[in-house]
């Protein structure tokens, strides 16, 4: 049996807002995605990495990918997002993902975190990727002296639950 | 005497030293290329080099994206300035991009607004029905030969077989 082969690409977009996201609301919300933009979901995410594709690489680089692409998970408080896509093609993907520049005009930009052969791997680099930001998150409570708003323990937890709860 | 001629013979019959160069890995390709239009009728309108390059750069950009109509291309010979030239030339890109400039000028068609000057900002014009559509011609590419040497350009051996056909 011919067996299609993957690769798993772990992203984060970037905002002009980003460095900002971890001040708190008085809401203990996970981390406060800034209320005046909507979230983004995973078509919004599909379409304009979609189009970016059709844009630099042309009618051949969506043919290439159509089949495979799929946006597995994409979480709109932390950005970061999971893509399946062929073994073959998956660099034209990575290439047009870098030449995003905007997305519902917000401009942004694309951080690849991880490349992986399985769903497992991605999982496991979201989970630690998470982890830091919690810890950071964490740090700058301190540092304002609002230590109790930011309950590491649960965030851990609500973090791997979502994560690991991503489709196949 | 004898001998003397044996010793001149000697010094003419002495090797020389050879030097050989092998190249494996050619860097350029060579297309020769010709554009058709469709219907041939005449007068047909002279077509600049420039033209011809914003072609290659809207047929690339159709059918690859903008990455390839970064592709690097050599216009070394182009015959089509003129009204009813044979509208042939010759091309070069690098050998890795080869198979996507190929395919893409097979692929590739577009029309041509031959009333106006055929300069760059008139390739491409889309055919509108409900106007008159005289002055617009379909222009497509038809690559007649190809070859990692410019040599090889010289002669196609096709057109020997077709001279022994007719007899």
């Amino acid at each position: 049996m011919v067996r299609l082969k993957n690769r798993w690409l772990l992203f984060e977009f970037i905002f002009d807002d980003t460095p900002d996201k971890f001040h708190l609301s008085t809401s203990s919300s996970y981390s406060s995605l800034s209320q005046k933009f909507e979230a983004l979901s995973t078509r919004d995410v599909y379409s304009v990495i979609k189009d970016s594709i059709q844009l630099n690489f042309g009618d051949y680089g969506v043919g290439c990918i159509a089949a495979s692409i799929s946006v597995k998970y994409f979480s709109p408080f932390t950005n970061i997002g999971v893509l399946r896509v062929s073994r073959d093609h998956y660099h034209i993907v990575w290439g047009a993902m870098t030449f995003i520049s905007q997305i519902k005009t917000r401009s942004c930009l694309i951080r690849v975190l991880h490349l992986g052969g399985t769903i497992k791997q991605c999982q496991l680099s979201a989970i630690n990727y998470d982890r830091d930001q919690i810890l950071l998150l964490r740090r700058q409570a301190e540092l304002r002296g609002d230590t109790k708003s930011v309950n590491v323990d649960e965030l851990f937890e609500q973090s791997k639950n979502q994560i690991m709860a991503m489709e196949q | 005497m004898e001998v003397e001629r044996r010793e001149e013979n000697s010094t003419i019959l002495s090797p020389k030293k050879l030097t050989k160069y092998t190249i494996t890995t050619p860097e350029w390709h060579y297309l020769k290329i010709k554009l058709n239009f469709d219907p041939p009728t005449t007068p047909l309108p002279p077509v600049s080099s420039l033209s011809l390059r914003t072609l290659f750069t809207r047929a690339l950009t159709e059918s690859f994206g903008i990455v390839a109509s970064g592709i690097h291309i050599d216009i070394l010979d182009w015959n089509g300035e003129v009204h009813d030239s044979n509208y042939v030339g010759i091309i070069r890109v690098q050998k890795e991009d080869l198979t996507t400039l190929w395919s893409t000028l097979t692929l590739f068609s577009a029309t041509l607004d031959i009333l106006n000057d055929t300069s760059a900002s008139s390739v491409g014009t889309n055919i509108e029905d409900g106007n008159d559509n005289s002055n617009l011609k379909e222009v497509n590419f038809q690559v007649l030969d190809n070859s990692p040497y410019l040599m090889g350009l010289i002669n196609d051996s096709r057109e020997w077989t077709k001279q022994l056909l007719i007899i």
